[in-house]
């Protein structure tokens, strides 16, 4: 059963993928060129360096933590998907995780992999299809809305990450709180200039202190039930 | 924008943003076929994965809203064609937003501005192509590579590999969260009560065994999590 997985399903995904990302790669930047030779709207040199500079110090430390910290709940299949499709810690994992749970199903497991896969897959239906309706009228339902409302939806986003994160922490309570301890602490130096001193822009810290240290932590702090001893192959 | 309204919304870009929406729907369906049919060689029940696509649509919808209203500011900037092809392909809103902030700070112009240079606007697609596609290029060469990694990660233990991956995941929404903790306003009011919705829904699910308790959980969550802080 286990051959299936790994000697049809994930080589023939692997070829897909790479390809669908190479594809990718080529489309994204299609509308800066049709815009800049074929409409001759050239970006003037000085302030185009400088968007682009601060552009990638913001983004760029993100391309290698992102596939990297939610790579072992998405598995291989789901990273090909969530990166193409975009929008990975706002949108891609809570559906991945939630599909993990409602079916009881282990994060970073073969059968998890697939199920991740089906969650994202279903994700990626439910954003286009909201998207193309809001881009016809999104603008006319959120300038018809009270402004009451308007205001409120800048609290979709934490109420998110914070109930992603209980689906989590329930699973392992120490480490939860070992992420967050990590966070709040790197959050609170940083913003007291205490990361200064490096030669590198300090906010990365805030990244990847709470990653690697949760991962360490956990790592070290593991003990293995008997049960696991014989599923090891 | 209006100034360069007909080439932000000129057809051409419209084909582009439906190439690229091809692509992942192309991919999508392709992947989802080929899941299913391996699901099943390895044994998981026809339910679990149905179970699984409906969780994830509906979880898709509460981030979809925070994604649209995300694109609505942003196709007042750069138009319907690009917000709509930035949003649905690649990247992520709150980097598309900076993309067009940056542009115009550049130029030394605000997004309010009646007229804004046609520059800005090129520049902007310039930054949020560069600034998306290292996501792509990273995906592209190391996924593949990427379960040695995690499986040295966990060493000789597989019992290890849920509870590293599981700690991964705790870890950058620690550092996701502790912004909105430490703000102490209205975000960190949302922010614990979606987390307690949550816990409480994930509990009780546990003890009463109610599927939609799982299946709605994070809507759940998160509109309470926005009604309890846009009280307070």
């Amino acid at each position: 059963m286990k051959n299936y997985y790994n000697d049809t399903y994930i080589p023939k995904i692997v070829r897909t993928g790479k390809l669908t990302c190479w594809i990718g790669v080529l489309i994204v930047f299609l509308p800066a060129l049709i815009v800049t030779f074929g409409f001759h709207v050239m970006p003037e040199r000085a302030p185009f360096m400088v968007a682009l500079v601060a552009q990638l110090s913001i983004n760029a430390v993100w391309w290698f933590i992102e596939p990297i910290s939610f790579f072992p709940v998405l598995g291989i299949p789901g990273t090909y998907m969530a990166f193409l499709s975009g929008n990975i810690g706002n949108l891609r994992i809570p559906c991945a995780a939630a599909a993990l749970k409602a079916t009881g199903t282990e994060v970073g497991s073969d059968e998890g992999s697939i199920i991740s896969t089906i969650g994202v897959g279903a994700s990626v239906f439910v954003n286009v299809v909201m998207l193309i309706i809001g881009v016809v009228v999104g603008s006319q339902i959120i300038a018809a809305l009270p402004a009451s409302i308007t205001s409120s939806f800048s609290f979709l986003l934490p109420a998110l990450f914070g109930a992603v994160f209980a689906q989590f922490a329930i699973d392992d309570v120490k480490s939860g709180v070992v992420a967050m301890t990590l966070g709040v602490l790197c959050m609170t130096l940083y913003k007291a200039g205490m990361f200064n001193w490096l030669p590198i822009d300090p906010f990365v810290v805030n990244i990847l202190v709470p990653i690697f240290g949760t991962m360490l932590f956990a790592k070290f702090t593991y003990k293995p039930k008997a049960e696991d001893e014989a599923s090891v192959e | 924008m209006d100034n360069y309204k007909d080439i932000a919304n000129h057809p051409i870009l419209w084909v582009v943003t439906f190439m690229a929406i091809g692509l992942v729907l192309f991919q999508t369906f392709n992947f989802l076929k080929k899941s299913f049919k391996a699901g099943r060689e390895m044994g998981i029940s026809d339910e679990k994965m149905k179970t699984a696509f409906k969780t994830g649509t509906i979880s898709a919808v509460g981030p979809s809203v925070v994604i649209v209203i995300g694109m609505v500011s942003l196709l007042i900037v750069v138009g319907g064609p690009t917000a709509l092809m930035r949003l649905s392909y690649i990247g992520n809103v709150a980097y598309e937003l900076l993309a067009v902030q940056f542009s115009a700070d550049a130029y030394n112009v605000a997004l309010t501005d009646p007229v804004i240079p046609k520059a800005v606007f090129s520049t902007a697609l310039w930054c949020m192509a560069f600034g998306c596609v290292g996501w792509i290029l990273v995906t592209a060469v190391i996924t593949d590579k990427m379960d040695r990694f995690k499986k040295k990660m966990a060493g000789k233990s597989a019992g290890m590999i849920p509870v590293i991956s599981t700690a991964a995941m705790l870890g950058a929404y620690g550092y996701l969260n502790a912004g909105y903790a430490v703000s102490l306003d209205g975000n960190t009011v949302a922010l614990v009560t979606g987390f307690s919705i949550m816990l409480l829904l994930t509990l009780a699910h546990r003890k009463y065994k109610q599927k939609w308790m799982n299946e709605w959980g994070l809507t759940i969550a998160m509109v309470g999590g926005v009604i309890v802080a846009a009280i307070v």
